[in-house]
């Protein structure tokens, strides 16, 4: 499976917030996005996924053209900084949601997704009473439970404790020997060091390769 | 699953809190016996066996039976767009194919619609048959499906509305905006007065919410037209279920079609449309 972006360029009310970004990314690798906050790794994400359309430029999957031949990549988990889930369910009733719309996967398939991430698929704790370590928790269980050929994961570590960091840099790892195409942004330069074959660095919608010895 | 069984019991509430509604402030037969076609005229805007000619009280009555609508409506104006206030980022992801999924959504906002009026209707003929002796008929039930057709097109039109308008204003000016919209709708039946001045009735014929009012109509089936009360405007000579019917719809088209464009072609920037402002 190879994902293309082709001189994308992506400009919100006149300011250009991707510009002219290629890129070729091929399963079973982990590809590193590095840059400040606002730099456009999120950007880039929601191009690449297409939740956003481009301004000019194509994203293609296999040859497919993204907002062409479908409106975003089928068979993706993603997990975005700043989305949250429904406070009113607890987290099994969010995934259970979630994965209700591809129907895909059954309770088996969620719990076993929630206790990857090391959180309890009994807990009956609604989600707004999560702490910001199990949210992002449950985040990535959402984004990995449908065995997905293309994960996209935005600071997947953030507020996380160190037991937490260990589990889910294990977690992608084991995504990238199962096949995945998995795309990490991060500030946070040991996650990247530890996870990516390929590192990217983003600056002001700039993207351009970097050599890991540079990190 | 749970989702679609809480919109049906927040769905039924309002029919039956509208049905009552209705029943009790609008449907006041003479002699405490009334037949179900001049039940159904009082249901959609006119007042005993007068039609409504636009006065400033009829024209408040008008706007206090619209109330019950407006509340289900603006429940309902969030089936859509709640997609795209949590969690909008795993949901449309999980969705490669938007034009489907607003089909799905339109067509669940539509079931929704269609049973508010049902619920609301039936509510209404049943309370207003335990109050006063009620004596059904085939014209009643002939106009008591033209209610039906044409609430349900106009609350789904109304619904949709506001879920669009939603993803680009925010929930609370979209609603805003649809309620002040048939507000002026219904203020503009007002201009029946001066329907034998081409602009006025122009005017009239294009307003959505004039469609509403069966007293208004004339109609091709006899006994239908028996029923329903002459109308005595000068210059207004009265509406007829099929083009009520096209207009209504052609209302309804526009705005399901744009919902369809705009859904298609949004952004989505927040994981929180309604916290982060769109």
């Amino acid at each position: 499976m190879v994902l293309q972006a082709k001189h994308v360029t992506k400009s919100i009310r006149g300011r250009t917030v991707l510009s002219d970004v290629n890129l070729r990314l091929e399963s079973g690798t982990v590809y590193g996005f590095v840059g400040r906050n606002g730099s456009g790794k999120t950007m880039l994400f929601r191009a690449l996924s297409g939740l956003i359309s481009v301004s000019s430029g194509e994203v293609d999957l296999d040859g497919k053209v993204l907002r062409r031949d479908f409106d975003v990549l089928p068979n993706l988990g993603i997990t975005l900084e700043t989305t949250g889930l429904f406070p009113s369910y607890t987290g099994v009733e969010n995934l259970a949601y979630l994965a209700g719309i591809r129907n895909r996967i059954g309770m088996s398939e969620i719990r076993r997704a929630i206790q990857r991430v090391g959180l309890d698929p009994e807990d009956r704790r609604t989600y707004r009473k999560y702490s910001m370590g199990m949210k992002q928790r449950l985040a990535l269980a959402q984004a990995v439970m449908e065995r997905p050929d293309i994960i996209m994961l935005d600071e997947p570590t953030n507020g996380l404790d160190e037991d937490g960091v260990d589990m889910i840099r294990q977690l992608i790892l084991e995504e990238k020997e199962r096949g995945a195409m998995v795309l990490v942004a991060s500030h946070n330069k040991e996650d990247i060091q530890i996870l990516a074959d390929q590192v990217y660095r983003i600056s002001a919608g700039v993207v351009s390769p970097r050599e890991e010895a540079a990190l | 699953m749970h989702r679609l069984r809480s919109d049906l019991l927040y769905t039924l509430a309002f029919g039956i809190l509208s049905g009552a509604l209705s029943a009790f402030l609008f449907v006041r037969p003479m002699y405490d016996v009334t037949y179900l076609p001049e039940l159904v005229l009082q249901l959609s805007g006119s007042r005993g066996v007068f039609a409504l000619v636009g006065g400033i009280s009829e024209i408040m009555n008008m706007y206090m039976r619209f109330a019950p609508s407006i509340l289900f409506e603006i429940y309902a104006g969030t089936v859509m767009y709640r997609s795209f206030c949590t969690a909008s980022v795993y949901v449309f992801t999980r969705n490669p194919n938007r034009a489907k999924w607003y089909r799905r959504e339109a067509c669940r906002v539509l079931l929704l619609s269609a049973l508010f009026t049902t619920v609301s209707l039936l509510v209404a003929v049943l309370l207003s048959a335990v109050r006063h002796e009620v004596i059904p008929n085939v014209p009643g039930a002939i106009l008591l499906l033209y209610h039906f057709i044409l609430y349900s097109i106009w609350t789904f039109t109304v619904t949709i509305l506001i879920n669009v308008l939603s993803i680009r204003l925010g929930s609370y000016n979209a609603t805003l905006a649809a309620a002040v919209l048939q507000a002026v709708c219904i203020a503009l039946l007002g201009l029946v007065r001066l329907s034998d001045q081409p602009v006025f009735a122009v005017l009239t014929r294009v307003s959505p919410i004039s469609h509403l009012v069966l007293g208004w109509f004339r109609s091709a089936i006899p006994a239908v037209e028996e029923a329903i009360p002459p109308v005595t405007r000068e210059g207004f000579w009265g509406f007829s279920f099929p083009t009520s019917l096209l207009v209504v719809s052609v209302y309804c088209l526009a705005v399901v079609l744009s919902g369809r464009q705009l859904v298609l072609h949004h952004d989505i920037l927040s994981g929180n449309a309604e916290l982060d402002g769109g």
